[in-house]
């Protein structure tokens, strides 16, 4: 009796004398702080890679990627093929090409934070390239008439406005608004029958534009 | 002759070393050491860096600042900007504030965004902490890191002591630790508030100061795990939690209020009602005490204060009782043994009659402008429903104190609002409406009461000065040294005696420095020493004032 008592005492004592409650696993501060710091990358995130919607909808295809480097400058550049004459956007509101390849040249200065998930900037945007606008229609091709499309050069230089948000983790959203000019410029032996016409498009235009973006950031 | 002259002239040679021997006791009270104007930072990052604080530790003072980066969210054209606190900035000064050193701890050694927190003495140590957002596993984590004094170097690793889950996976988030502790610096407790939640179309609510239960952690100053709990809780109702303290040998008190219900009047006139809280005391021992103590249960506060008395090992929980949300009629005092976490009585002292006649005819009389007629209004309000209760303006309780004779000294500053409405027409004929709300603050109830909470005396500081100048300011700050009060506010000095029952303030000594000090921010090391700084732009100005 006198044995079970000293048992149950001793017992009594050794579990309610904490009353601050030490779970099994009592968590212990720990100096390998290399894993906690692991986020996967998402704060340090300086490549992205793009695709623009309203280009995509004039039926250019192509991406583009972007680096930035230090706090404060980006660099953007894309190449996009345009197959067939886009049937949303006609002249004058863009370029009236039939079928085009461009690259594109972007340095950006950000007014945001050092990673690239979140972004406000300035920017010039370059495009060059060549394609192809329509020249004239051969009646005299038989059996029926043919149309006849003239080689062009092309660049397009915008400065632009612009600002993307991050979603989820690896997504970004964006919006950007261009405004400059673009030249379109035939080759030493023009087709166009009408002289006239080789001056129209010789010459510069102004271009207003906007784009959305979609980017993958890694 | 000469004595002649002498004789005549005594009076006034009395009189003007009375005077004399007056002004030198004044100022003998106050040493005010003052400090250079430091230039913190080159000029480029004058706007980045943000004074933190500063420690004392052994014969230096070691003032702290962060540099502040600006980084922006962006939802399109709408930014939202952040401010996140990198590396901490140390300048090591000596007693009598003479530069020593200058570095700058950088918290590279991450590699990552991570938040500077706070630098503390733990140990024989300084300690930086710092809080980091890992988005891949939602958590915030916090990290610390030991700086030797003497040499402002990291000495050590550093060590992960607390983390708490993300509600959201923005890359931005309030820090979510607090960190006390003990008086001799020897433990820490480390514990979490609640993370804000997304609310309905993107928008955060912060909760951050509303947490109803929590995780914390104790440490020793080599960051060894003392003790640890998950989703404690003050009371099992919704406690939201005010304060938490931990003592040398690792007891914690965790003081916690409950969500107010309205109380409504029978005669109910609109804005009479009023909100009763209860609040809660949690003492948790190392010897296995676990109590919890129901404080002003079912009573209406306009504010509440937790004080412990460390030579009676008691708490007193001291509640300023409001009248129908109008003023406060009393004060209450509960005491409670630390040792067995009991109730041991309930004392209330009440605002009689004679008291308020006294107290707050001369306020009335001295306010001016448009606040008169926002007191006639009161005025009116009170004959119509409390014909038989009596309340002062004072709404909320200052500093309190315990003096050597265990006696405790309670103050309150009566303060108002009033609103100025300006219009201004311009040549068009058109006309456009301000109104600026100025905060008033009057006189300083200094209430003495014995270790049974029997009233003793009361001293009244009259504080009612320049309304139109944009009102009375608050006291800058009050220490109890040697058994006297002292105040400081605008320029002026008090100390105060409670042989007399009305007393005014007198001005400093060295009034050039004084006015640098307004909106500035101010640190008590101790009873008699306590720093007082101010930073604009790159010039950081400072001063000490110390008892003696």
């Amino acid at each position: 009796m006198k044995k079970l008592f000293l048992f149950t005492l001793t017992s009594c004592l050794f579990i309610g004398i904490y009353a601050q409650t030490k779970p099994k696993n009592i968590p212990i501060a720990t100096n390998d702080i290399e894993k906690y710091l692991d986020d996967g990358g998402i704060t340090e995130r300086k490549n992205m890679l793009r695709i623009k919607l309203i280009k995509i909808i004039k039926l250019e295809f192509g991406a583009s990627y972007e680096r930035k480097f230090g706090r404060w400058f980006g660099l953007e550049c894309g190449a996009f093929y345009q197959p067939i004459r886009n049937p949303v956007f006609e002249f004058p509101l863009d370029a009236p090409l039939h079928s085009s390849t461009k690259i594109t040249i972007a340095p950006k200065f950000y007014f945001s934070g050092k990673n690239l998930n979140n972004g406000f900037y300035i920017g010039l945007n370059n495009e060059i390239g060549n394609g192809k606008i329509y020249s004239r229609t051969d009646f005299d091709a038989k059996p029926n008439p043919v149309e006849i499309y003239q080689k062009v050069n092309y660049s397009e230089h915008t400065l632009f406005l612009g600002s993307h948000t991050n979603y989820k983790k690896n997504w970004t959203v964006g919006l950007d608004f261009h405004g400059g000019i673009y030249n379109i410029r035939l080759p030493n032996a023009p087709l166009i029958l009408n002289p006239s016409d080789k001056n129209f498009w010789d010459q510069n235009a102004p271009i207003l534009k906007m784009e959305i973006n979609v980017g993958y950031l890694f | 002759m000469l004595a002649i002259y002498f004789k005549q002239r005594m009076k006034n040679i009395l009189i003007i070393f009375l005077l004399l021997s007056n002004i030198l006791v004044a100022q003998k009270e106050f040493k005010e050491i003052v400090g250079k104007e430091y230039k913190v930072g080159s000029r480029r990052e004058k706007k980045h860096n943000q004074f933190k604080g500063a420690v004392k530790y052994g014969d230096f003072y070691y003032v702290v600042f962060t540099k502040r980066e600006l980084e922006f969210n962006y939802f399109f054209f709408y930014a939202h900007a952040h401010g996140r606190e990198r590396d901490y900035v140390l300048l090591k000064l000596d007693l009598k504030l003479n530069f020593i050193e200058k570095k700058t701890l950088k918290t590279d050694f991450t590699k990552k965004p991570v938040d500077a927190v706070q630098l503390m003495v733990i140990g024989k140590n300084l300690c930086a902490f710092y809080a980091f957002n890992n988005l891949k596993d939602n958590k915030q984590y916090l990290f610390a890191r030991k700086i030797t004094p003497e040499k402002m170097e990291y000495n050590g690793k550093a060590f992960k002591i607390g983390e708490v889950a993300l509600k959201t996976k923005k890359m931005f988030q309030p820090i979510l630790f607090e960190i006390r502790t003990s008086p001799d610096n020897s433990k820490m407790i480390v514990a979490t508030k609640n993370a804000p939640v997304k609310k309905k179309f993107g928008r955060i609510k912060p909760e951050s100061s509303e947490s109803k239960s929590f995780n914390y952690w104790i440490y020793d100053s080599d960051f060894k795990t003392i003790s640890f709990n998950k989703n404690f809780q003050i009371a099992k109702e919704n406690t939201i939690l005010q304060d938490f303290f931990i003592d040398n040998d690792g007891n914690i008190s965790a003081l916690g209020s409950k969500e107010s219900v309205l109380k409504k009047q029978k005669k109910s006139i609109k804005g009479e009602d009023e909100l009763v809280n209860t609040y809660s005391l949690r003492i948790l021992k190392t010897n296995g005490l676990d109590e919890t103590i129901k404080l002003g249960d079912g009573m209406a506060f306009f504010d509440a204060k937790l004080i412990y008395n460390s030579k009676t090992n008691k708490y007193a929980f001291l509640g300023l009782l409001s009248e129908r949300n109008q003023g406060s009629s009393g004060i209450i005092c509960q005491q409670i043994d630390t040792d067995n976490g009991k109730l041991l009585n309930e004392e209330e002292f009440k605002f009689d009659e004679d008291f308020v006649k006294k107290h707050e005819k001369t306020r009335k009389s001295k306010v001016r402008g448009n606040s008169k007629s926002r007191n006639s209004e009161n005025k009116t309000k009170k004959e119509e429903t409390s014909q038989n209760s009596y309340f002062t303006y004072l709404r909320n309780i200052g500093d309190c104190y315990y003096n050597d004779s265990g006696e405790l000294i309670i103050t309150s500053q009566k303060f108002n609002t009033y609103q100025v409405t300006t219009t201004t027409t311009n040549a068009k004929g058109g006309s456009t409406t301000s109104t600026v709300t100025h905060y008033v603050y009057g006189d300083i109830f200094v209430f003495k009461f014995d270790d049974n909470f029997n009233f003793v005396n009361i001293c009244v500081v009259e504080h009612d000065r320049d309304v139109t100048n944009g009102g009375n300011k608050k006291v800058d700050f009050m220490t109890l040294y040697n058994g006297n009060l002292y105040l400081i506010c605008q320029k002026e000095y008090l100390k105060v005696n409670f042989n007399n029952e009305k007393t005014k303030f007198k001005p400093l000594k060295n009034e050039a420095i004084i006015p640098k000090y307004d909106n500035s921010y101010n640190l008590k090391f101790s009873d008699n020493d306590i720093f007082f700084f101010n930073q604009k732009g790159r010039k950081l100005t400072f001063a000490r004032f110390f008892l003696d």
